[in-house]
Formats: structure tokens, sequence, C-alpha cells
């Protein structure tokens, strides 16, 4: 057993861009020290370092596809690829799209790697979470949490 | 066909930083229009400036580019500085330069292997060369993540660095700390050795232009984190406060962003290319010794062939960084004492892809008053269309379909950030 990391991505500075980064931050305060939490605005290329090595890897991020606000989204990494309408590019470095399928291109992914994408509604400048992504977020930790507290059970 | 109408086009191009397209149509064989359509919004990071203080502007401007933030916090800095009186020397200076080679090795091993290589070796992106030829990619991550550490260890974070500030930083590192690197730079140094010959290996079209280059004169060392004139092989050589007497900037209809040219004779080009030709004799006997390896001529004027120059100043920003840190040691200040100055001044420096000025003028409390930032890619708008349409002049009997890949690799030769060049646009509110 390697570990699990739990990595949050997003802005802090967009709005519902940073629900990544909440939820992370959220995670790491409900489980236990044993497992590595990061919330990350760093270049996303970096991510491959940070799961070097690891068994598991739950990927948290803002996803706009359409879908109502604050809905989850599970992408199983290794079975399919993360659709691009919902997941859209970054412009500077690599977006995370990008990353995970580098990543399985150099052979990289965790041999569970999971992306949790949580809708967005407001990506605007500056602006606080939107209602109803901040009213989703409690739910959606305790999901987070339980399922990494199975994934804790299933490797002890 | 004598007057059959082509037209070669790129809604979006990929690989380049920032939203733009491409649209060259010809007629026949006349070319009847080249343009390089930046259809990113503009940013207004000028009109944010006014009124905020004058320390601010680092790490306001820094918020222009996520690739170059190192290049906008120099720029401001030097600015700030001037205005204010305050040379900037001594280790804090050769911190900087440090900084900075960060962001060289950075962006620069982005720009060869994960945005450029793909146009030589056939492959629409660098995950595609991942999966053939995963090396490739393995060697251009572990450069960027080298060139990432340094900007983390000397600035605080990797992207939009927090310890820049105007006069120096807020807390200079320790020599251990700086020490602690030299490993990953030693290996970050035999890999761009390795770059430079890699690069020479790849197919480029017989292409030339006659380029009139410019760059920052640093004063006896290969321009980076600053320069006091702004110099070209056509006989520019101005102090940079004359800038914006012979660099005159226009709006086009095609773009959100404008672009410069020089008032005497029009486009020119900022960046390794210009850098290189330049000023050549002050690269280290290393950087030269992997040009000559190759066979690189001192001026470069094939475009395609900027990537070889890039991985040659790949090669002189690790030099710089190990000679830095061997000769490094802790300051007791680590920011010299900047008092605010009623006044106007420019500062510049050597982003990867070209120079980058900023003018400001504060008043005596530090307010600033007015901003004017000129970035690489505004600057080299002109000439990158001026390449597309002298290579589709000799070029025009490619298919459509290879001449667009082409002219796609053409833009990619200068970098090109189009976020960064497209904060200006002057906005005209008609009332009636």
């Amino acid at each position: 057993m390697n570990g699990i990391l739990v990595v949050g991505v997003g802005n802090s500075w967009r709005g519902d861009d940073s629900v990544g980064l909440e939820a992370a931050l959220a995670l790491r305060a409900r489980l236990p020290e044993q497992v590595r939490v990061l919330a990350t605005e760093a270049e996303q290329s970096s991510l491959l370092d940070e799961w070097e090595g690891c068994d598991t890897v739950l990927i948290v991020d803002a996803v706009h596809s359409g879908a109502a606000p604050g809905q989850l989204h599970r992408v199983d990494l290794n079975a399919e690829t993360v659709p691009h309408a919902v997941l859209q590019g970054s412009t500077h470095h690599f977006s995370l799209g990008d990353t995970i399928e580098l990543a399985r291109a150099l052979k990289r992914l965790p041999a569970k790697a999971l992306f949790l994408g949580i809708e967005g509604e407001s990506f605007n400048p500056g602006e606080p979470l939107s209602p109803a992504v901040a009213a989703a977020v409690p739910a959606i930790v305790e999901e987070i949490a339980r399922e990494v507290e199975a994934l804790l059970q299933e490797s002890s | 066909m004598a007057d059959e109408t082509r037209t070669i086009k790129t809604d979006y191009l990929a690989r380049v930083e920032g939203e733009g397209g491409m649209l060259i149509r010809l007629k026949g064989n006349e070319i009847e229009d080249v343009k390089l359509n930046i259809f990113e919004p503009p940013r207004f990071f000028e009109a944010f400036l006014r009124g905020r203080y004058f320390t601010e502007a680092p790490d306001i401007t820094a918020r222009i580019c996520g690739i170059c933030p190192v290049a906008y916090q120099m720029a401001a800095c030097n600015s700030m500085e001037a205005i204010c009186g305050v040379k900037v020397e001594g280790q804090i200076k050769q911190l900087r330069r440090l900084l900075y080679c960060g962001e060289w090795i950075e962006s620069h091993a982005l720009h060869i292997y994960m945005l450029h290589a793909p146009d030589f070796l056939g492959y629409p992106s660098a995950i595609e060369i991942a999966k053939d030829a995963p090396e490739v990619v393995e060697t251009a991550l572990r450069l960027k993540k080298v060139g990432n550490h340094i900007m983390t260890v000397v600035g605080g974070r990797e992207i939009h660095p927090i310890n820049v500030k105007v006069g120096g930083f807020y807390k200079a590192p320790s020599k251990a700390e700086l020490e602690a690197m030299v490993p990953d730079l030693e290996w970050a140094l035999e890999t761009s050795l390795e770059t430079v010959k890699w690069a020479n290996t790849l197919d480029f079209p017989e292409f030339e232009m006659d380029y009139e280059f410019a760059a920052l004169d640093a004063g006896g060392v290969y321009p980076i984190e600053g320069g006091e004139r702004f110099v070209s092989n056509r006989g520019l050589n101005i102090p940079l406060d004359e800038f914006y007497e012979h660099v005159v900037e226009e709006h086009v209809e095609h773009a959100n962003a404008l672009q410069g040219h020089l008032k005497e004779r029009g486009s020119y080009l900022t960046g390794p290319l210009a850098r290189y030709a330049l000023w050549y004799d002050l690269l280290s006997v290393e950087a030269r010794a992997a040009a000559e390896g190759v066979g690189l001529p001192k001026v470069v004027k094939n475009p395609f062939k900027s990537i070889i120059v890039r991985a040659v100043e790949l090669v002189e920003a690790c030099v710089e960084a190990l000679r830095i840190i061997s000769e490094y040691e802790q300051p007791a200040e680590s920011a010299f004492e900047v008092v605010p100055k009623a006044g106007k001044a420019c500062g510049a420096s050597e982003a990867p892809r070209g120079t980058l000025c900023h003018r400001y003028e504060i008043d005596d409390k530090g307010i600033i008053l007015d901003a004017t930032i000129t970035p690489p890619t505004a600057q080299n708008q002109p000439q990158i269309e001026a390449d597309l349409r002298g290579f589709v002049g000799q070029f025009m009997d490619l298919s459509n379909e290879e001449l667009t890949l082409r002219c796609e690799q053409a833009i990619r030769n200068y970098d090109p950030c189009i976020s960064c060049a497209t904060h200006f646009l002057t906005l005209e509110i008609e009332r009636t």
C-alpha cells in the first residue's frame, strides 16, 4: 500500500473554479492523516510527480458541462478519458485534461485514478462560490470521504 | 488556374498561449491577405494599474501571463526603480537573474519539446509524442521541473512568484537552499547540451528572412533580467526611455492586440534569434561551444531554426544559474529601499519570447498615473505576418494541408504568447 492522494485543483480567484480547492481543504480536515490531501493552483503537469508512487489518486476539479450546478461527475480514468466538453483546457501550460492524457501515455497514471468533477455555475473573476455550488459542497465532501475510507479499508 | 483563389486558414491555433487564428488568402500566385487574428478578449491591465501604489505593479502585471510572470515582474521593478533613482546591484541583481533563468528553462523546455517539436516530428501534440517516444516528453517534464524549482526556491512559488518586490526580494534565499539545486541543474545542463544536438537533427525548410533583430543591451552580459538600451543590427541604439519614440503601436482591425513596429523601418524581430544574433559573443563558453558543435552560424536567419537557438539559450540559462549559485552569498538585506519620487521611466526585460517593455508614470506619493506595457508578441506580430507572406510566396506549390501546417509552425517559431499581447485595446465609445 503506497497510499492515496486526494488532489483538489482550481483557481481561487475565479468563482466556482475554486470548488476543487475548497473541497480539498474540507477533505483534509475530515480524512485521517495518513491520506495526503493536496490543494494546488500550481502548474498541472507537476501533478505527475505528486502522484508518483501512489496506488490511488482522486482528482477533484470544477467542471463546466451544462449540467445542474453542484452535480458530481465521476470518471474512472483507467477506463475512460475525461470528455473535453467537461474539462476545457487551460491556456497556460498544460491543462488538467492534457496532464491526465500525458500521464496515461507515459504510463504514469496510478492503478486507481478517479476524476471527480463538480459542476460549476459561474466562473467570474473575484467572485466567491455560487450559492448552488457552495450548498452542494458538504454532501460531495462526505461522499468523497466515504469513498476514500472504503479504499483505506480495502487496502488494510 | 492563374486566378484560382485559395484560402489557408486555421480558426484556432493549437500549441500557442492564448486565443488566436490565422488567415491567408491567395489569388493565383498573388498573396492577397495574411492575418494573424488575435481574438482573445482585451484585458485592460494598463487601466487597472492607474491609481494603484507603485509597489503593486510587479504583482499585478505578473498575472498577465502564467508562462512568463518573472518577465513582467522584472520589467515593472526596473521601471519603478528607474523612476525612483535606485540601481539594484550585487547579489540581489544576481538573484533576479537566477529567478529569470528558472523562467527561461521552464518556458524554453516547454516550447522546444511540447509545443514546437510536434511540428517537426509530425505529431498533433506532445501527448501523441509521449505514446511513441516517452523519453522526449519525460526529458521535457524534468527540465521544466528544474526551472519551476528555481522559481519556487527564489520566487516563492512556480507560477506568479510572490517573493519579488520593487527593490529586490522579500526574503533572499540561503546559500544552502540554492546549492541544493546544483545536482538538478547539472543534469539540466547536460540535457540542454543534448537538446541542442537533438534540435539540430530536425528537418528545416530552406527559408530565410532578412530580419532587423532587436534586443536589450545589458552592458556586457547576455540580456536577461534587464538592460539600459534597446539596440538592433540596423543601427537602432537608444536609451530605453526613448523606446516609445521609435516603437509605434497600431491597432489593426483583426487583432485585439496592438502591433508594434519601428517608426523608421517597420517590422522587426525580438526574441531568441535576435538576442543570439546581437549578443553571440556574450554567451558562455559552453553555449557557444554547443552552437559551434552543431555548425550553427552566429546569425540565424531561418526562423524555423529558432528551436536550436532556444536550446542554446537553455544551455546559457543552466550555465548562468550554476554560476550565480556558486558565487552567491546571502545578502544582509533582501532589498534596496525605494522611496517614491514623481517621474516617468521605461523598464524592460528579455522574456523567453522577446523584449518586454513597461513604462510607468507615478506621482510623489507613489500612485501610478499612467502605464504602458509592450510585450514581445505585440512587437513580433507584424514580423510573424511578414514571415508568413515570405514563406507562402516561396512555398506556394505545397498542398493546402501542408501549407497550413507549415504556416502554423511558422507562427510557433515565435513561441507567441497571445494572452500577453492582448491587454491593449483602444476602446472608443461613440455616443449619439
